[in-house]
């Protein structure tokens, strides 16, 4: 990869208003400071500066656009993760090419996540009211069908990650804001982790710890985007929680609960790191 | 009483006592006031631009294009010609608590 191309990568993590109005003379300045050349110091300058610019317009946000800010990104989090766990089901699901029914089973299995796929597409193109419509759809038809087959376990997702998508899409959809459509290779991401997910332990341990890792830095970066992690940290919670409720009585019980705990850890330590953020502007605001 | 400046930003105010510069001409200038000591990285200048921008010691020019790259002129605020100001004087009168003893002291042999 050459220089310049790297450094235009980099220049992505930056806020995007920041790149537009500053990104061509800071990729000048680097081809001449660089001389052509891939430098560490500079890498790590402008990963660190990607980061200072972001606190840096942390603060300045005011309180309440952070948190309307923070509702798209949550939505995309969400319908990513659905994503993601419907790819992983999928691929686990897929019978061996040497079954009866493989050449059937093999189109029938993926197409469980193609309505998954369709929505985290819809979000992403920034269509909140067709997404929300489609997602009432097949969130509540499986429910209505398998009705007279009732069971606690049926609700986890409903109580959980399906309705706090559809509260977020019905909030970005009242609001009638019009959302910047985000590039196609966001579909990546969760596609690949949900691939590597049905990896044997270590391939698996690594992807989900590097992806948690992410997100970890990309919620210390923003406060909207430490927001927008906290429905996602609660749904999981609120299902390991009632997975562990439940079925309390098998043997892999306390490791579920161990889980929930975790996630829910996860989402209070990111709506601190959000209200310490909120905290100061709203008195400086009323000084 | 203003906070200390920090030595890039401090560099970087100095370089742009003397007129308007760019990004790569203020590295360079940043180099050479500071003897070699100080070089930051395009990334941490662009950084400390911004803040000093946001502090009002800094104002920004207009974009232009010159020999195909892409320039922006930094210059000098009022506020921050005040502020590198204070500060030299600030780093003068520390440097004087020692400079004015150290000459009539006496040094014990080791």
């Amino acid at each position: 990869m050459s220089a310049d191309r790297l450094y235009q990568l980099l220049l992505r993590t930056y806020p995007r208003d920041y790149a537009a109005v500053h990104g061509g003379e800071l990729l000048a300045t680097l081809e001449q400071s660089s001389g052509g050349r891939i430098r560490v110091r500079e890498v790590t300058g402008l990963l660190v500066g990607s980061v200072r610019q972001r606190w840096l317009q942390d603060r300045l946000r005011q309180p309440r656009a952070t948190v309307t800010s923070a509702v798209w990104p949550a939505v995309l989090v969400l319908l990513g993760f659905d994503f993601m766990f419907n790819v992983a089901s999928a691929l686990h699901m897929l019978p061996s090419p040497s079954g009866p029914s493989a050449i059937l089973q093999s189109w029938v299995v993926p197409a469980s996540m193609l309505p998954s796929l369709l929505l985290f597409a819809l979000a992403l193109l920034g269509h909140p009211r067709p997404a929300l419509l489609f997602a009432l759809a097949s969130y509540l038809l499986p429910l209505v069908r398998d009705a007279g087959a009732f069971s606690w376990s049926d609700l986890t997702p409903v109580v959980s990650l399906h309705a706090l998508t559809l509260a977020a899409l019905a909030i970005t959809t009242v609001r009638r804001k019009s959302f910047s459509a985000g590039s196609w290779g966001w579909l990546l991401p969760p596609a690949l982790l949900g691939f590597l997910a049905t990896m044997p332990s270590p391939v698996a341990g690594i992807a989900l710890g590097t992806a948690l890792a992410l997100l970890a830095i990309v919620a210390v970066c923003e406060a909207r985007f430490a927001l927008a992690l906290v429905p996602l940290c609660f749904a999981m919670a609120c299902s390991y929680l009632t997975q562990w409720w439940t079925h309390d009585s098998y043997p892999g019980s306390n490791f579920v609960a161990l889980c929930a705990a975790i996630a829910a850890g996860v989402g209070l330590v990111f709506l601190l790191r959000a209200g310490l953020v909120l905290k100061p502007r709203q008195s400086a605001a009323s000084k | 009483m203003s906070r200390p400046l920090r030595e890039p930003s401090y560099f970087v105010l100095a370089a742009l006592i003397d007129g308007p510069l760019h990004g790569y001409a203020i590295l360079n200038r940043v180099g050479e006031l500071s003897e070699g000591r100080v070089r930051p990285s395009t990334g941490t200048l662009y950084g400390a631009l911004e803040r000093l921008t946001a502090e009002g010691l800094l104002a920004p020019g207009e974009e232009q294009i010159v020999e195909g790259r892409t320039r922006r002129a930094y210059s000098l605020t009022d506020a921050g010609l005040a502020a590198v100001t204070a500060e030299a004087q600030r780093l003068q009168s520390a440097a004087r608590v020692v400079t004015t003893r150290t000459g009539a002291a006496r040094v014990l042999p080791a």
